[in-house]
């Protein structure tokens, strides 16, 4: 993970943030918005205008991105038509795959349908990286909280992806 | 959270990788540069535009820079009843009669509201001294009269001269 005293954002740290996290954090800013990229690439841009730079960016892009894509979302619940057209539109969340163990279509459609804070917490959890102290600060929430959605979101997945409980073995 | 302590589940789930971003990474790093570069812009107007500024007053204080003006004022004339005496402009009077009368010029400054009260001998004095200087100033040494020659020398003062 990308952390420490950073004054400014140079050019080798935001190629490895881009090729490293680009796709975890638009994959993050799907569960809201229909264009994602743009979240994404303006919330890079915004990193680099930060002087100085946080000292975790990567946290930093998931609060930013999130707001972001929220902000997105409420603009496009005023255009329902077009927000109905780009979902159909919406490519596949994950690359499809066969040695996974999970199909990656079920997987998304599990995901989608986890109540929204369940959903973030496990997607920055998993795909994201980050630790329950980052995403409390993120949502702002308590990271007990986090903990406890991600857990719920867990057990909700396994039911729908009909996933043995580890316990049950 | 360490690989060994995540369920089976979990595991299955990280292991699916999300769709690449559909991100133009060249011009995302290309649109980084020129942000970065524009955040430092403003620094070298800033210093131009405080330079031109101090310039331009430098400018505008020496071509209003106030000079020293004359004015003639003429004097309060002076009473026939009183007692023949020098005056402090060097006249006298004499049978009611101004001997010499005197024009007192008045030297005022714009910063200063003094007073010098000049006897008009000493008045012709500065004024010519002020135009032979600023002659001086634009013209040079030339501008200085010519000292008198050798030929135009007058002849030494003797004994018998005086007497004369």
């Amino acid at each position: 993970m990308v952390a420490g005293v950073i004054t400014t954002m140079g050019p080798d740290l935001l190629g490895r943030l881009v090729d490293e996290h680009a796709a975890a954090l638009v994959l993050y800013a799907r569960q809201w918005c229909a264009a994602p990229e743009d979240v994404v690439q303006d919330a890079f841009l915004k990193l680099v205008g930060q002087t100085p730079a946080p000292a975790e960016p990567l946290p930093w892009l998931y609060k930013v991105v999130r707001n972001a894509a929220l902000s997105a979302a409420r603009s496009a619940r005023r255009r329902q038509r077009h927000e109905a057209e780009a979902a159909a539109r919406a490519p596949a969340w994950f690359v499809p795959t066969e040695c996974a163990g999970l199909d990656a279509a079920a997987a998304a459609a599990a995901l989608k349908t986890l109540p929204a804070e369940q959903r973030e917490v496990i997607v920055a959890r998993l795909w994201g990286g980050l630790t329950f102290e980052q995403i409390a600060e993120v949502t702002g929430t308590p990271a007990s909280t986090a903990h406890r959605w991600y857990l719920a979101g867990l057990s909700a997945l396994r039911e729908r992806l009909k996933v043995p409980c580890p316990k049950a073995k | 959270m360490s690989q060994s302590e995540m369920t089976p589940l979990e595991t299955a789930l990280a292991a699916l990788d999300p769709r690449p971003a559909a991100l133009d990474r060249d011009r995302l790093m290309y649109l980084a540069g020129q942000r970065s570069a524009a955040r430092r812009r403003w620094a070298l107007p800033c210093v131009s535009a405080a330079l031109a500024s101090a310039a331009t007053l430098l400018v505008v204080l020496l071509l209003y820079r106030p000079e020293t003006q004359f004015v003639k004022v003429p004097a309060p004339a002076v009473q026939p009843s009183q007692k023949s005496s020098p005056g402090v402009d060097g006249s006298h009077v004499v049978g009611g009669l101004i001997t010499r009368p005197a024009v007192p010029v008045v030297a005022a400054s714009q910063e200063s509201s003094a007073v010098v009260v000049l006897s008009e001998d000493r008045w012709r004095e500065r004024v010519e001294a002020l135009r032979l200087r600023n002659e001086v100033l634009l013209r040079g040494v030339e501008a200085l009269p010519a000292p008198a020659g050798p030929g135009e020398r007058r002849e030494p003062i003797s004994i018998d001269s005086l007497l004369r």
